[in-house]
This record gives structure tokens, C-alpha cells and sequence, in this order.
């Protein structure tokens, strides 16, 4: 705002001060008494009871401006204006809101109430609920009543609730009225406010009637724990504030400049649909602080600090709130006895590294359709050779009995198994071979190092032999979505091959009588898919290694676009629902921009791909979460042409692909690379890609 | 300038005159009001229902206060359409011989704008006049008799006075539909530094931020009274707070336009919209000065002082290298491009107080030119 226009108007707030007298006149001659109405005037009682909790809280209430600092935050522009904070002791030190200084300003300045600047540092941080602890530069204590916390149990969902800030106006507080719509939101860290929240209050306090401070408002989001998170619910009726309590208990740590952080235990749970699923322990992570308390697989998470859980969801619940340092002591069923474990819990957990064995497993498959009631028998389709499964003497046509003596039945639990055992150290296989059990001796490799000869499958792929051998493109579409889509089929899965069906989601097409299929998702570039050069490129290795290869269409002729981020899971079910295709067996691909559309897909949706292929292009910069996990195993195979010598821009695509691979591998995705020669068209490796995807469920 | 001008309102106006006492005289129209003064006599709209009986505004219940607002409310139509823009907006009767007050914007670019009561009756307006400085319109119907709200009756709002707004946002209302009602409370006060895309909202003046969401698409130019009906302020538009980048619920207090609607009414209105007039022909700089900040290489540049040249004004007042400039004449410049803004609008004449960090201090300086 223009400066002199600025001075006017602050000389017109003067005066409305001055003026504040005639309106409190004018308020005492129009609202009559109580006893002159028929009953109390709730309103006004009301409205007096909201000014003088803010009277109350006032003198606490910061107002922190910021010189320079980023414009970005993890590539979103924020504005950096004024926000607020609240003074939580004499000595000056104030909470706020990690929101207002994501932006990693040069300076801050804190307002204090009555107009005086003191100089903020940032000196504590709770990442686990997004707060920040300053220190203001005071010559002596503050004069000030402390704001008085609410205890916990007096705050009720329906009660009224004050959200204070201090940015629209430096003199005044800005107020917002509402109810608390829940407790033990974000986990059990925070409470649910109607009342408007938004950077104009962020770090300030959500007071109740009578002024304590009931919690802290700040951006939270269940699912998303950046310091981003929540802020696209701003004046949305959806509101967070961190309690007042967990605060003060954290408050010494945070003084002492130590950074909370959440607290891990390192275990994966089996099951994937956390409000159904129990919490029986599928992997404990080797040093992880699970693993150090004596938990094992197996064992049924039934109680958490006097918390009863019986599903998956509820242990996130007495989880979340728990610090790293802190140690949640929980009660385990084990053998059918309860245990009692306390663990304590850390701030970071070394990246899960898949252990493998170097062998394909398959269950209820071309070797043996699943009798009734059993899921089949778990039988070893192909041993790679070297691996440590071929070194053990696996065999294909092997039945897995047992695992270390442990019975195992179903190919989720045998992979849970082999991918978390324990590097170079020898594990006992029982397998059933022409009738006989036998035990064999094998030392796990880490996965990335079992895999199959790549390089010889280059060689090994060529053109169709005959007709039979071809494969045909169908439309694939689905109800409600604008997208269009391909899937390039093997001919010998059609029942007919006189009409070339569309897979509508409904009826199955397919001659059952093949094997459940792998899928690769493949981005082409954003447009209408050439689908003549599709044919050409794909056809043969579609044929030769039996595998279904969608082609997804861009809505936006120009780009690839969230909807059809979205469009892919619903695609892959569409074409499972007309064709036999294997789940553990779902890769996505792509080059250019398909690449960085199929990075994006792979990391965002971990439960449905296991394998993803970069063709000459590194993991897009917007996948920013890459954590392994037990459960959602993802392998990674980067296709790289030779780079052409003196050409700049190739040389800085490889050093991109390099630093991302490099990032993936520390990450301890399992990743392989396959390097053409010089001159040679990247589409020589289709053949080869298909031969990958189609052991992407390898152990 | 105009804050002198609220200045002067915000004293003179006097306490609204007992209800019943009911001939008013504009200050600078001179035109008689009749005897129908919404926010004040016994609203038509409670007497044709018969189960309401006015009980005087201090003891009006919600729907009482409600019930005598909605028949001053004007349902306006006019021109958009096209690129997203809504034909509608909104507005209240001011006077009783169909005086609308509403918001100046595109939909009154048009030949024809309709104006709809809440009995349904329409009306072709015709434009009075304009503000665009405070983003007002008055337009004019041929009626007479209508009730009406008194700008003259208006009253200030504190923060958590409670509010009750009136407007047809989103043109949910047509005919002889009321126009919705919103509840919520005043947020705080403050000047308006909003924006709408790139642009600056012309009207920078005060504001009440509300607790409600009350500027969406066709709001603008409603009523915002309190729970008693009093009239308090006139819906702003839809813009977004320049300083967080989120869209605020706004309206401008009536003291802050009422000076202009009157001007408007007596056909005296002169507009100048010479943004220049408010700076000063000769600004400071920090040449002038011999203060060298920092090269700004990114948006959000420190301004760090980089040097200070010798014998100058600046190395005189003590500032220093490394100096990080905090404030200029009490105006935060949270980057290089603010400090500038800020010395355009210092006459090079005038003593300037600066304050700086220093380490883990703040100093203030003085600096003014010697000539």
C-alpha cells in the first residue's frame, strides 16, 4: 500500500479509537438489560464473553514479519506475509506455526503487543506436528499473564471455540468463531475447528469461552506431514489446532533447541486396508528399534500405551503422537500368550533393503491350478541363473514347504519372508521335489544383485514367426473418464480373433485358458497414440513374451495431467475385468515426458505397480517421497541409450539420470540399468523391457 | 484526502435519533426523507405477516432483524456473462425514492441494468453516479415510498460484533425471492491490500474482515448489518489478501463511503483517479542517500546494506555494511523491491527514519538530506 495513503489511514485508526467511547454508549442505551427482556439476551452475553477471551489472550499474541527468504517452498510460490505466534513464558519464547516460516527468512521480526519490535530466532522445532519454538531478544522478562492452557478433558466436540490471529491489523486481533467439530484428529494430534483457519491465524491460539487456550492453529493434514500439508483447507470449515497440553509437555525439550521428531518403530504390518485389517506384524526391520525390543513376525500388536487396538488404523492412532525418545509399550499376542514389549522409538529408520533369493515363485498358476479351498501350491517357476537360489540348488518345479521350519501357505507371507531376511546370512528352504521334502541352504543377496541376465534377452527377441504369433490392439474404456486408451494384447489370449473386441470393464474376452497376465503401462507421448507405430514397435515382443501392454491417451493433447494420473489404476481394472491379468506382476514405463507421468504413477500408487521403467530419463523432480517398504515392493529399470559424444544436452540427461538412479539406490530401491549400444533404437529393447516386467514379482 | 474526510464523518455523526423521530436531512442532498426508515420504524415486511410484532431494534430477535432488512435489499442484473463473469450483483435501497447503493463494477456497463425488489417489482436503474476510487455506484429508480436503509443511521462494528448479511450471492434469489441471509461475526479491522489476479483493488481503504463467507460471485454490494439489523457496511468483491494469497470475506464500513454517496446524490462528485498525486514529484533514493544494498538476484532479496559511499548522508546517520533494513518511515521491507516502493513515497525533503538489524539489534536512524 502506498506509504503516505498508509499514514492517513493510521490517523483515522486514532480516531476510530477515540470514537470507541461513543460506542460503547450507544451499546449500553440499545441493549437493555437482561431483566428488561424476557430471559438473558444469549447473543449478547455471548459476544461478550468472545471479546473479553480475546482481551484476555492479547497481551500473548506475537505478530512476526519476515525479511527475505525463499518464494518457494518445496516448489509451491508462498506469500510471506505477516503471521502470528503465542508467548508461552516470561522469558520470551514463543510457539508458532512451521507454516509462517517455511519459507526460511533472512530475519524475523516479532510485534509484540502495544507495537514493540523485538528481534525471533527459530529455536526448537516438533516435526511431528509442524510447529516451530522462538526466542525473542529481550532485555528483561516480559510483564504478561501467561496464557492459561484448557485441560484436556473439559474441551468438548460442539463447544464454542475462538481462533485468534494477528495479521490483518498489527493493533488489533483478528477473530474467528466456531466449534470444535472432533478431537483425535491427525492421529490423535490434534483437535477439529469449524471456525475459520488460515494463514491469517496460523500460530495463533484457538481459546475457549472464557479465554484459556484450548490449542495451537496450524495447517495438518492426516495424510500429507509436510510443512505444506492442510494449508489447501484454509477458511474451509476444516480447521486443526495441536493441543495446548501436548505443547507445554514438549515445551523444555523444544526450549533446550532439540527437533521432535516422529517416533518409528520399523515394522510392517500385513494386510493393506488399515481400518479392517489386525495388526499382525509381517516384518520387523533388521536394527530397527522392533527388531531391538524382541518383536517378531507374527506377533498381534493387541495393546499400545493402554490403548486397545484392534486394527491397523488404531495403532496409528496411539502411534502417532508418540515422539522419537518416547517408548510405546505395547502387549502382543504370541503362540497365544500375551507379551508385553516396550520399545523405544526412533527418529529414523535405515531404508528397507530387499533381500532375494534370485528365483521366480508362483502360486495357483500354469503348474498347477489351486485345488478347492487352497490357494495352490507355492511352486518355483524359474531359477536365475547364479542367483543364491540356484546356488542353494532350488530347482524349478520346486513346492516351498517351509521357510527356517515356518510353514508358509500363501505367496504374500513367502515374500514378506524372503524380502526381509537378513543379508548373507544362510536361511533353511523345505521344499517338496518328486514327492520328497528337502531341506536346502541358501544366503540371501540383496534383490537388486538376483536378478535375470538382462542383457542376452536383447539379442534374443525377434520378429513375429507367423500370424499366431502377433498380437492385437483393443480399446479399452471406462465409464465416466474423458481418457482414451489401448491395450496391446497377445493374439493367442483373444477368443476370437475374426473381431477386435473393446474391453468395456464387463465381460471377459480372453480364452481363459492362459495364465493370470503381467501389465505394463506405457505413457507414449501425450496425444492421441500412433497407434501404427505402436503395433510396429511393440508387437512382436508382446507376442513373444506374453504380456499385456496398456497405452494410456492424455486428455490434454499437449501434456500428460492429473486426470490421467487417475485414469490408470481405473484402466488396469477395467482390463482385468476381461482379462486374466496378475497383480503382482503391474509394471508402468515411459519415455520423456511419459517418464516423469510414469515416475509420478509408480511412487503414487505403491499398493498397484511393482516395477517401473525409465526409457533415457530420470525419476521426475515431483516424486519427492521415495521410501521402500516390505509391502509394496517396487523395482526399477532404467533403459539408457548410448549418449552421444559432445553433445551437451546429453550429457547433462545422463548426469540427471545418474544423480536420480544414484538417489533411488540409496533410497535402496532395487534398481537395474540396460545400456544400448551406440546407434541403436531404444525400441530393440521393448523385447527386453516385457522380459523384465514379466519378472517383476521375482525373489 | 480522503482519510481526513472519514476523519471528519467519524466525529461529526451523531447518535441515531430515537426511533419514531423520523425526518432526517442529508447533510449536502437536503432532500426529506419520509417517514419509512427500515432500521428504524416497524418494517412493512413484519406488520403483512402479522405474527411478527416489532418489539423495538434493541430487543429484535434475528428473524425480526432479518424481516426489517429484507425489504431494502435490490436484486441488480446487468451485463458479464461471458469469461466466467457473472450478469448479477447486489445492492440496497438508500433512499425512499429509489436511490440504490451498490458496487461499481462491470455488470453496470451496460445499457440496461434491472433492478429487482424483494416484492418482485422491477425496476430499469439508471446510474446516479460513481466512485471508482471507493468502488461504489448509486443508481436510480422511478419509485418512491420504498423502505430503505439510512447511511446516515449507520453504525461502526468492533471486532466479534456480530453481522448479518444480506446479498444475492450467486443469484440464488430472483423474483420476489428474498436475498440470502449470511451469520457471522467481525474478524478484525484492518486496510484493504487485496488484490484480484495481477491487479490491485482500487479501494485500499478500511475494511471489516468478516467471520463469514460472504464475497462470493453476486454478493457484492449487499448489506452488512448487525444482529439487530443496523446497517454497517456494504459487501466488498472477491479478492485475495495480497500478504497471505487466500480470498478474504470483506466489507467497507458506510463511513468510510458515506461522504462520496452523498456527493453523489448532490451530483457533485469529482473523480481523480491519479495515482501519481499521492507520491511525491521528488522522491528519495538511496543514491541521494549513498546507500548501496545488496545486488538483488533473487525475488525476495534481503536488502542488506552492501555499502555505505563516503561523506554521505547514510554514513553520517551511522548505517553500516551488513546492515539489514528492517523497516522505512514504519513500513515493514521484507525485500529489496519494498524498500524501494517505500522511498518513492518520501518527499527527498522530508527526514526519513530507517530501522536496521545490526547483529541481534534493531537501531533506528534518522537520515535526511542536506541541500
Amino acid at each position: 500500500m502506498p506509504y503516505i495513503f498508509m499514514r492517513s489511514l493510521i490517523c483515522l485508526a486514532v480516531c476510530g479509537i477515540s470514537a470507541g467511547g461513543w460506542n460503547l454508549e450507544l451499546a449500553a442505551q440499545d441493549n437493555p438489560s437482561p431483566s428488561q427482556q424476557n430471559g438473558p439476551d444469549f447473543e449478547q452475553l455471548e459476544e461478550d464473553a468472545i471479546r473479553a477471551a480475546v482481551e484476555r489472550i492479547r497481551p500473548a499474541l506475537v505478530r512476526f514479519e519476515t525479511i527475505g527468504g525463499n518464494r518457494r517452498v518445496s516448489q509451491t510460490l508462498v506469500e510471506a506475509g505477516p503471521s502470528t505466534g503465542l508467548i508461552v513464558s516470561r522469558e520470551g519464547f514463543v510457539i508458532s506455526a512451521a507454516f509462517n516460516f517455511a519459507h526460511e527468512p533472512t530475519s524475523i521480526v516479532a510485534k509484540l503487543d502495544g507495537g514493540i519490535r523485538k528481534l525471533a530466532t527459530v529455536v526448537g522445532r516438533d516435526l511431528n506436528r509442524n510447529l516451530v519454538l522462538l526466542k525473542l531478544e529481550l532485555d528483561e522478562p516480559l510483564n504478561l499473564e501467561i496464557p492459561v492452557p484448557a485441560a484436556p478433558a473439559t474441551v468438548q466436540v460442539g463447544q464454542t471455540v475462538i481462533a485468534v490471529g494477528r495479521v490483518f491489523d498489527e493493533r488489533e486481533p483478528n477473530v474467528s468463531t466456531g466449534i470444535v467439530s472432533a478431537k483425535n484428529r491427525i492421529w490423535g494430534k490434534a483437535l477439529q475447528t469449524d471456525a475459520k483457519v488460515s494463514p491469517a491465524n496460523f500460530g495463533g491460539p484457538l481459546l475457549d469461552l472464557s479465554g484459556r487456550w484450548i490449542g495451537l492453529l496450524a495447517p495438518l493434514s492426516p495424510d500429507d506431514d509436510s510443512v505444506l500439508g492442510g494449508t489447501e483447507w484454509y477458511d474451509s470449515g476444516i480447521g486443526f489446532a495441536v493441543h495446548a497440553t501436548d505443547i507445554l509437555n514438549r515445551l523444555e525439550t523444544l526450549k533446550a533447541g532439540v527437533t521432535i521428531r516422529p517416533g518409528l518403530m520399523g515394522l510392517t504390518l500385513k494386510g493393506n486396508d488399515s481400518y479392517a485389517d489386525p495388526a499382525l506384524i509381517g516384518v520387523c526391520q533388521v536394527g530397527s528399534p522392533a527388531d531391538k525390543a524382541g518383536l517378531k513376525p507374527g506377533d498381534l500388536i493387541v495393546e499400545i500405551n493402554g490403548l486397545a487396538v484392534q486394527r491397523q488404523a488404531e495403532m496409528k492412532h496411539a502411534i502417532a503422537p508418540l515422539d522419537a525418545g518416547m517408548t510405546a509399550q505395547l502387549v502382543v499376542v504370541r503362540n497365544g500368550a500375551r507379551v508385553e514389549v516396550d520399545v523405544e522409538l526412533a527418529e529414523t529408520i535405515e531404508p528397507f533393503d530387499f533381500a532375494g533369493l534370485g528365483m521366480i515363485v508362483r502360486q495357483g498358476n500354469e503348474l498347477g491350478a489351486a485345488a478347492k479351498g487352497s490357494a495352490g501350491d507355492l511352486a518355483v517357476i524359474e531359477v536365475f541363473q547364479d542367483g543364491p537360489a540356484a546356488v542353494a540348488d532350488l530347482r524349478p518345479g520346486d513346492v516351498i514347504q517351509a521357510i527356517e521350519q515356518q510353514p508358509v501357505e500363501l505367496i504374500e507371507d513367502l515374500r514378506l519372508q524372503i524380502v526381509s531376511l537378513k543379508l548373507d546370512e544362510p536361511v533353511l528352504i523345505s521344499v517338496q521335489r518328486a514327492g520328497r521334502v528337502i531341506s536346502l541352504t541358501a544366503k540371501p543377496r540383496r534383490l537388486a544383485q538376483c536378478g535375470a541376465a538382462l542383457r542376452e534377452q536383447v539379442a534374443n527377441v525377434g520378429p513375429p514367426a507367423d500370424d499366431v504369433n502377433s498380437a492385437v490392439l483393443v480399446e479399452v474404456s471406462v465409464a465416466d473418464r474423458p481418457n482414451h486408451c489401448w491395450a496391446l494384447v497377445p493374439s493367442s489370449l483373444l477368443a476370437s480373433r475374426a473381431t477386435t473386441p473393446t474391453v468395456q470393464g464387463s465381460q471377459p474376452v480372453d480364452n481363459g485358458a492362459t495364465s493370470p497376465m503381467p501389465v505394463l503401462v506405457w505413457f507414449s507421448v501425450p496425444g492421441p497414440l500412433n497407434r501404427e507405430q505402436v503395433n510396429k514397435e511393440w508387437e512382436s515382443a508382446v507376442a513373444s513374451q506374453q504380456a499385456i501392454v496398456l497405452f494410456p491417451e492424455s486428455v490434454d493433447e499437449t501434456e500428460w495431467g492429473r486426470e490421467d494420473f487417475e485414469f490408470a489404476p481405473a484402466a488396469i481394472e477395467a482390463l482385468g475385468k476381461s482379462f486374466s491379468i496378475d497383480r503382482n506382476r503391474i509394471a508402468v514405463g515411459g519415455r520423456g515426458a511419459g517418464a516423469a507421468m510414469a515416475g509420478v504413477a509408480a511412487f503414487g500408487e505403491r499398493d498397484l505397480f511393482r516395477g517401473l521403467v525409465l526409457v533415457d530419463s530420470p525419476l521426475s523432480k515431483r516424486v519427492t517421497s521415495m521410501e521402500t517398504s516390505p509391502a509394496q515392493p517396487l523395482l526399477v529399470l532404467s533403459v539408457q541409450s548410448s549418449a552421444e559424444i559432445g553433445d551437451p544436452s546429453d550429457t547433462l540427461n545422463q548426469r540427471k539420470i545418474a544423480e536420480s538412479l544414484d538417489a533411488l539406490e540409496i533410497a535402496k530401491f532395487p534398481v537395474e540399468r540396460l545400456g544400448l549400444q551406440p546407434g541403436e533404437d531404444w525400441s530393440a529393447a521393448i523385447g527386453t523391457v516385457l522380459f523384465w516386467v514379466n519378472r517383476v514379482d521375482r525373489l | 484526502m480522503l482519510g481526513q474526510r472519514q476523519r471528519s464523518k467519524l466525529v461529526k455523526s451523531k447518535p441515531p435519533s430515537r426511533w419514531g423521530l423520523v425526518v432526517l436531512i442529508t447533510a449536502i442532498a437536503g432532500s426529506v426523507n419520509p417517514p419509512s426508515i427500515a432500521g428504524l420504524t416497524v418494517p412493512s415486511g413484519m406488520r403483512q405477516d402479522g405474527q411478527l410484532v416489532d418489539v423495538g431494534i434493541a430487543k429484535r430477535s434475528f428473524a425480526q432483524s432479518v424481516a426489517a432488512v429484507q425489504p431494502c435489499i435490490v436484486k441488480i442484473v446487468g451485463s458479464g456473462g461471458f469469461q466466467g463473469l457473472e450478469p448479477y450483483q447486489s445492492g440496497f435501497l438508500i433512499s425512499s425514492d429509489g436511490l440504490i447503493l451498490t458496487t461499481w463494477s462491470y455488470v453496470l456497463d451496460s445499457d440496461v441494468v434491472t433492478a429487482t425488489l424483494n416484492d418482485g417489482q422491477k425496476f430499469d436503474a439508471k446510474l446516479l453516479g460513481y466512485d471508482p476510487r471507493l468502488e461504489i455506484a448509486v443508481l436510480r429508480i422511478e419509485a418512491a415510498g420504498l423502505e430503505f436503509l439510512n447511511l446516515d443511521e449507520a453504525i461502526p462494528a468492533q471486532t466479534s460484533t456480530r453481522v448479518l448479511a444480506f446479498s444475492n450471492l450467486y443469484g440464488v434469489a430472483a423474483g420476489n425471492e428474498p436475498a440470502s441471509v449470511q451469520h457471522g461475526i467481525v474478524a478484525g479491522k484492518t486496510t484493504l491490500s487485496a488484490r484480484r489476479g495481477a491487479f490491485d483493488s482500487m479501494y485500499q481503504g478500511n475494511v471489516y474482515i468478516l467471520d463469514a463467507v460472504t464475497n462470493n460471485p453476486g454478493a457484492t454490494g449487499g448489506a452488512v448489518t448487525d444482529r439487530k439489523g443496523r446497517l454497517l457496511g456494504v459487501i466488498g468483491k472477491e479478492l485475495r489478501d495480497k500478504q497471505t494469497g487466500n480470498w478474504i470475506n470483506y466489507s467497507i464500513p458506510i463511513s468510510e463511503i458515506i461522504d462520496s454517496v452523498n456527493e453523489i446524490r448532490a451530483g457533485k462528485l469529482i473523480v481523480t483517479t491519479d495515482e501519481a498525486g499521492r507520491k511525491p514529484s521528488e522522491p528519495m533514493t538511496l543514491e541521494l542517500l549513498g546507500i548501496v544494498l545488496v545486488p538483488e538476484v533473487v525475488g525476495r532479496t534481503p536488502p542488506y546494506v552492501d555499502r555505505v559511499l563516503p561523506d554521505s548522508v547514510a554514513a553520517e546517520a551511522g548505517l553500516q555494511p551488513d546492515d539489514l533494513l528492517i523497516d522505512v518511515r514504519g513500513r515493514m521491507t521484507p525485500a529489496i523491491a519494498d524498500v524501494l516502493t517505500a522511498f518513492s513515497f518520501v518527499d527527498r525533503d522530508s527526514t526519513m527514519q530507517v530501522t536496521v538489524q545490526r547483529g541481534q539489534r534493531f537501531l533506528t536512524l534518522e537520515l535526511k538530506l542536506v541541500r
